[in-house]
Protein backbone atom coordinates (compact mmCIF):
# COMPACT_ATOMS: atom_id res chain seq x y z
CA UNK A 1 0.00 0.00 0.00
CA UNK A 2 2.76 2.46 0.95
CA UNK A 3 3.49 2.69 -3.41
CA UNK A 4 0.10 4.64 -3.28
CA UNK A 5 0.14 6.56 -0.20
CA UNK A 6 2.87 9.53 0.49
CA UNK A 7 4.48 8.50 3.04
CA UNK A 8 4.85 12.31 4.97
CA UNK A 9 0.93 12.59 5.04
CA UNK A 10 -0.97 9.17 4.90
CA UNK A 11 -2.24 11.22 1.52
CA UNK A 12 -2.57 9.96 -1.76
CA UNK A 13 0.36 9.75 -3.88
CA UNK A 14 1.39 13.20 -5.61
CA UNK A 15 1.26 11.34 -8.62
CA UNK A 16 -1.75 9.32 -8.30
CA UNK A 17 -3.03 13.00 -7.23
CA UNK A 18 -1.96 14.60 -10.62
CA UNK A 19 -3.68 12.12 -12.21
CA UNK A 20 -6.83 12.77 -10.84
CA UNK A 21 -6.70 17.09 -11.02
CA UNK A 22 -5.97 16.10 -14.70
CA UNK A 23 -9.04 13.93 -15.71
CA UNK A 24 -11.18 16.56 -13.87
CA UNK A 25 -9.93 18.78 -16.08
CA UNK A 26 -10.62 16.65 -19.10
CA UNK A 27 -13.08 15.36 -18.01
CA UNK A 28 -15.28 16.56 -15.49
CA UNK A 29 -18.36 14.47 -14.18
CA UNK A 30 -21.19 16.61 -16.02
CA UNK A 31 -22.62 19.99 -13.55
CA UNK A 32 -25.92 18.39 -13.92
CA UNK A 33 -25.21 14.80 -13.08
CA UNK A 34 -25.21 15.09 -9.18
CA UNK A 35 -28.65 17.06 -9.61
CA UNK A 36 -30.23 14.35 -11.86
CA UNK A 37 -28.94 11.43 -9.58
CA UNK A 38 -29.77 12.89 -6.36
CA UNK A 39 -33.35 13.54 -8.32
CA UNK A 40 -33.41 9.96 -9.20
CA UNK A 41 -32.78 8.66 -5.40
CA UNK A 42 -35.32 11.09 -4.42
CA UNK A 43 -37.91 10.39 -6.64
CA UNK A 44 -39.77 7.78 -3.92
CA UNK A 45 -40.05 10.32 -1.77
CA UNK A 46 -42.37 13.50 -0.62
CA UNK A 47 -39.12 15.58 -0.24
CA UNK A 48 -38.57 17.34 -3.64
CA UNK A 49 -37.38 20.56 -2.65
CA UNK A 50 -34.85 20.63 -6.12
CA UNK A 51 -37.76 20.42 -8.24
CA UNK A 52 -40.15 23.36 -9.45
CA UNK A 53 -43.46 21.62 -9.86
CA UNK A 54 -45.46 23.13 -12.66
CA UNK A 55 -49.01 23.27 -12.79
CA UNK A 56 -51.81 21.49 -15.01
CA UNK A 57 -53.35 24.24 -16.90
CA UNK A 58 -56.30 22.08 -17.33
CA UNK A 59 -57.83 20.68 -20.41
CA UNK A 60 -55.67 22.78 -23.03
CA UNK A 61 -57.70 20.94 -25.95
CA UNK A 62 -59.60 18.67 -26.47
CA UNK A 63 -60.00 16.02 -28.97
CA UNK A 64 -63.08 15.27 -30.96
CA UNK A 65 -62.61 11.98 -29.09
CA UNK A 66 -63.91 10.67 -25.40
CA UNK A 67 -59.91 9.14 -25.98
CA UNK A 68 -57.72 11.33 -26.15
CA UNK A 69 -57.05 14.66 -23.88
CA UNK A 70 -54.03 17.16 -24.07
CA UNK A 71 -52.87 18.65 -20.61
CA UNK A 72 -50.27 21.36 -20.72
CA UNK A 73 -47.87 22.26 -17.76
CA UNK A 74 -46.67 25.39 -17.55
CA UNK A 75 -43.09 25.76 -15.86
CA UNK A 76 -40.72 28.44 -15.45
CA UNK A 77 -38.00 27.03 -17.81
CA UNK A 78 -40.35 25.53 -19.71
CA UNK A 79 -43.77 24.12 -21.09
CA UNK A 80 -44.42 20.56 -21.32
CA UNK A 81 -47.58 19.35 -23.30
CA UNK A 82 -48.83 15.78 -23.53
CA UNK A 83 -51.95 14.10 -25.21
CA UNK A 84 -52.56 11.41 -23.66
CA UNK A 85 -54.80 8.54 -25.74
CA UNK A 86 -56.79 5.85 -24.51
CA UNK A 87 -55.31 2.14 -25.93
CA UNK A 88 -56.86 -0.23 -24.11
CA UNK A 89 -58.56 -1.41 -20.97
CA UNK A 90 -56.60 0.96 -18.67
CA UNK A 91 -53.85 1.47 -20.79
CA UNK A 92 -52.41 4.88 -22.34
CA UNK A 93 -50.06 6.23 -24.84
CA UNK A 94 -48.79 9.49 -23.97
CA UNK A 95 -47.47 11.48 -26.59
CA UNK A 96 -45.72 14.73 -24.91
CA UNK A 97 -43.37 17.48 -26.29
CA UNK A 98 -41.33 19.36 -24.57
CA UNK A 99 -40.86 23.25 -25.39
CA UNK A 100 -38.52 24.85 -26.35
CA UNK A 101 -37.92 22.16 -28.24
CA UNK A 102 -34.71 20.41 -26.32
CA UNK A 103 -33.61 16.33 -26.11
CA UNK A 104 -34.11 15.78 -22.66
CA UNK A 105 -34.37 12.97 -20.14
CA UNK A 106 -38.07 12.81 -19.29
CA UNK A 107 -39.60 10.64 -16.59
CA UNK A 108 -43.00 8.79 -15.69
CA UNK A 109 -43.95 7.39 -12.47
CA UNK A 110 -47.05 5.32 -12.20
CA UNK A 111 -48.51 2.30 -10.43
CA UNK A 112 -45.30 2.99 -8.14
CA UNK A 113 -42.50 2.39 -11.09
CA UNK A 114 -40.62 4.79 -13.00
CA UNK A 115 -39.51 4.65 -16.85
CA UNK A 116 -37.61 7.01 -18.66
CA UNK A 117 -36.63 8.16 -22.38
CA UNK A 118 -35.76 10.83 -24.24
CA UNK A 119 -37.36 13.96 -25.90
CA UNK A 120 -36.08 14.04 -29.40
CA UNK A 121 -34.13 17.60 -30.75
CA UNK A 122 -37.85 18.49 -31.45
CA UNK A 123 -38.91 17.81 -28.21
CA UNK A 124 -41.50 15.12 -28.71
CA UNK A 125 -41.40 12.13 -26.60
CA UNK A 126 -43.40 8.83 -26.25
CA UNK A 127 -44.52 7.04 -23.13
CA UNK A 128 -46.82 3.48 -24.26
CA UNK A 129 -48.87 1.44 -22.43
CA UNK A 130 -49.43 3.53 -19.07
CA UNK A 131 -51.24 2.31 -16.86
CA UNK A 132 -54.84 3.94 -15.43
CA UNK A 133 -54.10 5.57 -12.17
CA UNK A 134 -52.34 8.81 -10.65
CA UNK A 135 -48.82 9.64 -12.86
CA UNK A 136 -46.11 12.33 -12.71
CA UNK A 137 -43.77 13.04 -15.26
CA UNK A 138 -40.49 14.62 -14.63
CA UNK A 139 -37.71 16.43 -17.09
CA UNK A 140 -34.32 16.17 -15.48
CA UNK A 141 -31.40 18.52 -16.45
CA UNK A 142 -28.87 17.16 -19.17
CA UNK A 143 -25.55 19.16 -20.46
CA UNK A 144 -25.12 20.81 -23.22
CA UNK A 145 -28.39 21.19 -24.64
CA UNK A 146 -30.06 24.48 -25.97
CA UNK A 147 -32.10 23.81 -22.48
CA UNK A 148 -29.92 24.37 -19.45
CA UNK A 149 -32.25 23.42 -16.72
CA UNK A 150 -30.94 23.33 -13.17
CA UNK A 151 -32.82 21.46 -11.30
CA UNK A 152 -35.46 18.61 -12.42
CA UNK A 153 -38.89 19.99 -13.40
CA UNK A 154 -41.70 17.77 -12.30
CA UNK A 155 -45.63 18.28 -13.21
CA UNK A 156 -48.23 18.12 -10.44
CA UNK A 157 -49.98 14.39 -10.58
CA UNK A 158 -52.58 13.87 -13.03
CA UNK A 159 -55.03 10.96 -12.56
CA UNK A 160 -55.17 9.25 -16.21
CA UNK B 1 1.53 -0.11 6.97
CA UNK B 2 1.26 0.91 10.53
CA UNK B 3 3.21 3.80 10.02
CA UNK B 4 0.81 6.64 12.43
CA UNK B 5 3.20 8.19 14.77
CA UNK B 6 2.21 7.67 18.61
CA UNK B 7 1.63 11.42 20.27
CA UNK B 8 4.87 12.31 21.93
CA UNK B 9 4.49 11.85 25.79
CA UNK B 10 3.25 14.63 27.90
CA UNK B 11 1.55 15.42 25.33
CA UNK B 12 -1.16 13.34 24.94
CA UNK B 13 -3.90 15.33 27.81
CA UNK B 14 -3.58 18.69 25.30
CA UNK B 15 -5.16 16.24 22.30
CA UNK B 16 -8.33 15.93 21.70
CA UNK B 17 -9.74 12.53 21.18
CA UNK B 18 -8.93 10.18 17.83
CA UNK B 19 -9.43 12.94 15.16
CA UNK B 20 -6.26 15.12 15.58
CA UNK B 21 -3.94 12.06 15.43
CA UNK B 22 -6.16 10.39 12.68
CA UNK B 23 -4.23 10.25 9.17
CA UNK B 24 -6.60 11.51 6.23
CA UNK B 25 -6.70 7.92 5.35
CA UNK B 26 -8.44 6.79 8.90
CA UNK B 27 -10.47 10.31 8.85
CA UNK B 28 -11.75 9.42 5.05
CA UNK B 29 -12.97 5.76 6.74
CA UNK B 30 -14.37 7.29 10.01
CA UNK B 31 -16.39 10.03 8.00
CA UNK B 32 -17.87 7.36 5.36
CA UNK B 33 -18.57 5.15 7.91
CA UNK B 34 -21.23 7.72 9.95
CA UNK B 35 -22.24 9.02 6.62
CA UNK B 36 -23.20 5.49 5.34
CA UNK B 37 -25.18 4.58 9.44
CA UNK B 38 -26.94 7.86 8.66
CA UNK B 39 -27.81 6.94 5.09
CA UNK B 40 -28.94 3.87 5.94
CA UNK B 41 -31.32 5.41 8.70
CA UNK B 42 -32.99 7.22 5.65
CA UNK B 43 -30.68 10.72 6.06
CA UNK B 44 -31.25 12.04 2.51
CA UNK B 45 -28.50 14.58 3.59
CA UNK B 46 -25.64 11.89 4.26
CA UNK B 47 -26.91 9.73 1.08
CA UNK B 48 -26.37 12.89 -0.58
CA UNK B 49 -22.74 13.51 0.55
CA UNK B 50 -21.91 9.65 -0.26
CA UNK B 51 -23.04 10.49 -3.75
CA UNK B 52 -21.07 14.06 -3.38
CA UNK B 53 -18.02 12.30 -2.23
CA UNK B 54 -18.11 8.97 -4.60
CA UNK B 55 -19.73 10.83 -8.04
CA UNK B 56 -15.78 11.27 -9.17
CA UNK B 57 -15.15 7.88 -8.92
CA UNK B 58 -18.38 6.22 -10.33
CA UNK B 59 -18.07 8.88 -13.31
CA UNK B 60 -14.57 7.88 -13.68
CA UNK B 61 -14.67 4.27 -13.89
CA UNK B 62 -17.79 4.45 -16.24
CA UNK B 63 -15.59 6.82 -18.28
CA UNK B 64 -12.79 4.05 -18.47
CA UNK B 65 -15.30 1.65 -19.82
CA UNK B 66 -14.97 3.21 -22.61
CA UNK B 67 -18.56 5.03 -22.97
CA UNK B 68 -19.44 8.33 -24.32
CA UNK B 69 -20.81 11.39 -21.58
CA UNK B 70 -24.67 10.57 -22.54
CA UNK B 71 -23.93 6.91 -22.11
CA UNK B 72 -22.00 6.90 -19.03
CA UNK B 73 -24.18 9.73 -17.08
CA UNK B 74 -27.11 7.06 -17.72
CA UNK B 75 -24.66 4.20 -15.97
CA UNK B 76 -23.76 6.69 -13.17
CA UNK B 77 -28.08 7.24 -12.52
CA UNK B 78 -28.82 3.37 -12.38
CA UNK B 79 -25.49 2.30 -10.44
CA UNK B 80 -26.71 4.52 -7.65
CA UNK B 81 -29.96 3.71 -8.07
CA UNK B 82 -28.87 -0.13 -7.69
CA UNK B 83 -26.87 0.78 -4.71
CA UNK B 84 -29.77 2.32 -3.18
CA UNK B 85 -31.76 -0.60 -3.37
CA UNK B 86 -29.20 -2.75 -1.55
CA UNK B 87 -27.89 0.05 0.62
CA UNK B 88 -29.29 -1.90 4.03
CA UNK B 89 -26.18 -4.63 2.65
CA UNK B 90 -23.77 -2.54 3.35
CA UNK B 91 -21.86 -3.06 6.06
CA UNK B 92 -18.27 -0.90 5.91
CA UNK B 93 -17.12 1.99 4.07
CA UNK B 94 -14.70 -0.12 1.66
CA UNK B 95 -17.93 -2.61 0.74
CA UNK B 96 -19.75 0.69 0.32
CA UNK B 97 -16.84 1.04 -2.39
CA UNK B 98 -16.60 -2.35 -3.84
CA UNK B 99 -20.32 -2.26 -3.73
CA UNK B 100 -20.21 0.85 -6.29
CA UNK B 101 -17.54 -0.55 -8.44
CA UNK B 102 -19.61 -3.76 -8.84
CA UNK B 103 -22.81 -1.96 -9.58
CA UNK B 104 -21.06 0.47 -11.96
CA UNK B 105 -19.16 -2.13 -14.56
CA UNK B 106 -22.03 -3.50 -14.40
CA UNK B 107 -24.41 -0.83 -15.51
CA UNK B 108 -21.71 -0.05 -17.79
CA UNK B 109 -21.38 -3.32 -19.44
CA UNK B 110 -25.48 -3.75 -19.92
CA UNK B 111 -25.50 -0.05 -21.37
CA UNK B 112 -22.42 -1.38 -24.07
CA UNK B 113 -23.85 -4.35 -24.77
CA UNK B 114 -21.85 -5.63 -28.20
CA UNK B 115 -20.44 -2.11 -28.65
CA UNK B 116 -16.89 -2.10 -28.76
CA UNK B 117 -15.23 0.90 -26.66
CA UNK B 118 -15.26 4.65 -28.34
CA UNK B 119 -11.92 5.16 -29.62
CA UNK B 120 -9.25 7.43 -27.27
CA UNK B 121 -9.53 11.18 -27.03
CA UNK B 122 -8.32 14.17 -28.89
CA UNK B 123 -4.19 13.11 -28.73
CA UNK B 124 -3.90 16.65 -26.69
CA UNK B 125 -7.07 17.07 -24.90
CA UNK B 126 -4.83 19.54 -21.81
CA UNK B 127 -4.83 22.24 -25.21
CA UNK B 128 -8.34 22.89 -24.17
CA UNK B 129 -7.90 23.20 -20.98
CA UNK B 130 -8.67 27.13 -19.45
CA UNK B 131 -6.70 25.91 -16.39
CA UNK B 132 -3.67 28.42 -16.00
CA UNK B 133 -0.13 28.41 -17.57
CA UNK B 134 1.79 26.30 -14.90
CA UNK B 135 -1.07 24.00 -14.43
CA UNK B 136 -1.55 23.65 -17.92
CA UNK B 137 2.23 22.70 -18.57
CA UNK B 138 2.15 20.45 -15.05
CA UNK B 139 -1.27 18.66 -16.87
CA UNK B 140 0.68 18.61 -20.37
CA UNK B 141 3.69 17.11 -18.78
CA UNK B 142 1.71 14.65 -16.88
CA UNK B 143 -0.16 13.71 -20.02
CA UNK B 144 2.29 13.08 -22.13
CA UNK B 145 3.79 10.29 -20.19
CA UNK B 146 0.93 9.16 -18.87
CA UNK B 147 -0.47 7.97 -22.64
CA UNK B 148 3.04 6.12 -23.17
CA UNK B 149 1.92 3.51 -20.50
CA UNK B 150 -0.46 0.45 -21.81
CA UNK B 151 -4.42 1.06 -22.11
CA UNK B 152 -4.36 -1.43 -19.26
CA UNK B 153 -2.24 0.92 -17.13
CA UNK B 154 -4.04 4.15 -18.01
CA UNK B 155 -7.26 2.40 -16.84
CA UNK B 156 -5.95 1.04 -13.26
CA UNK B 157 -4.02 4.18 -12.82
CA UNK B 158 -7.10 6.57 -13.48
CA UNK B 159 -9.51 4.54 -11.60
CA UNK B 160 -7.49 4.65 -8.20
CA UNK B 161 -6.66 7.79 -8.77
CA UNK B 162 -9.97 8.24 -8.04
CA UNK B 163 -10.19 5.80 -4.56
CA UNK B 164 -8.90 7.50 -1.25
CA UNK B 165 -5.85 5.45 -0.33
CA UNK B 166 -7.35 2.88 2.69
CA UNK B 167 -9.31 1.26 -0.36
CA UNK B 168 -6.84 1.72 -2.93
CA UNK B 169 -5.51 -1.71 -2.50
CA UNK B 170 -8.87 -2.98 -2.79
CA UNK B 171 -9.82 -1.16 -5.79
CA UNK B 172 -6.22 -1.92 -7.47
CA UNK B 173 -6.94 -5.39 -6.55
CA UNK B 174 -10.89 -5.76 -8.42
CA UNK B 175 -9.66 -3.94 -11.97
CA UNK B 176 -6.14 -5.49 -12.03
CA UNK B 177 -5.47 -8.89 -13.13
CA UNK B 178 -3.32 -11.55 -12.77
CA UNK B 179 -1.30 -11.62 -15.72
CA UNK B 180 -1.12 -7.97 -16.65
CA UNK B 181 0.84 -5.12 -14.64
CA UNK B 182 -0.64 -4.34 -11.04
CA UNK B 183 -1.04 -0.71 -9.86
CA UNK B 184 2.54 -0.63 -8.45
CA UNK B 185 4.47 -1.37 -11.38
CA UNK B 186 2.16 0.66 -13.28
CA UNK B 187 2.63 3.60 -11.30
CA UNK B 188 6.57 3.01 -11.25
CA UNK B 189 6.12 2.70 -14.72
CA UNK B 190 5.02 6.49 -14.83
CA UNK B 191 7.23 7.73 -12.17
CA UNK B 192 10.06 6.75 -14.06
CA UNK B 193 9.01 7.99 -17.25
CA UNK B 194 8.17 11.32 -15.40
CA UNK B 195 11.60 11.31 -13.82
CA UNK B 196 13.17 11.27 -17.37
CA UNK B 197 11.31 14.36 -18.30
CA UNK B 198 12.95 17.68 -17.65
CA UNK B 199 9.88 19.57 -17.59
CA UNK B 200 8.68 17.69 -14.87
CA UNK B 201 8.78 19.63 -11.90
CA UNK B 202 5.92 18.70 -9.77
CA UNK B 203 8.13 16.67 -6.80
Amino acid sequence: MSDLTDDVTGGPDPVLRGIRDLYEAIDPVPSSLHTRVRFALDLDNVERELASVCADMGLAAVRGTDYARTITFECETLTIAITITATGADRHRLDGWVAPPASLPVEISSAGSRRQTSSDGGGRFVFEDVPAGEMQLAVLPASGGPVELVNPVVTQPIVL
Amino acid sequence: MERRSLPVAGSRERLEPAQLQERPDEAHHREVGQLLARAKTGDRRSLDAIVGRFMPLVWNIARAEGLDTEAASDVVQAAWVALLERLHDIHSPQALVSRLITVTCGEARRQRGDRRAVPAGPPDPVADLSADLADRERFRCLWRNFIRLSPRCQELLRIVAFVDPPDSQMVAERFGSSTGPNRGQCLAQLKALLAADPSWSMR
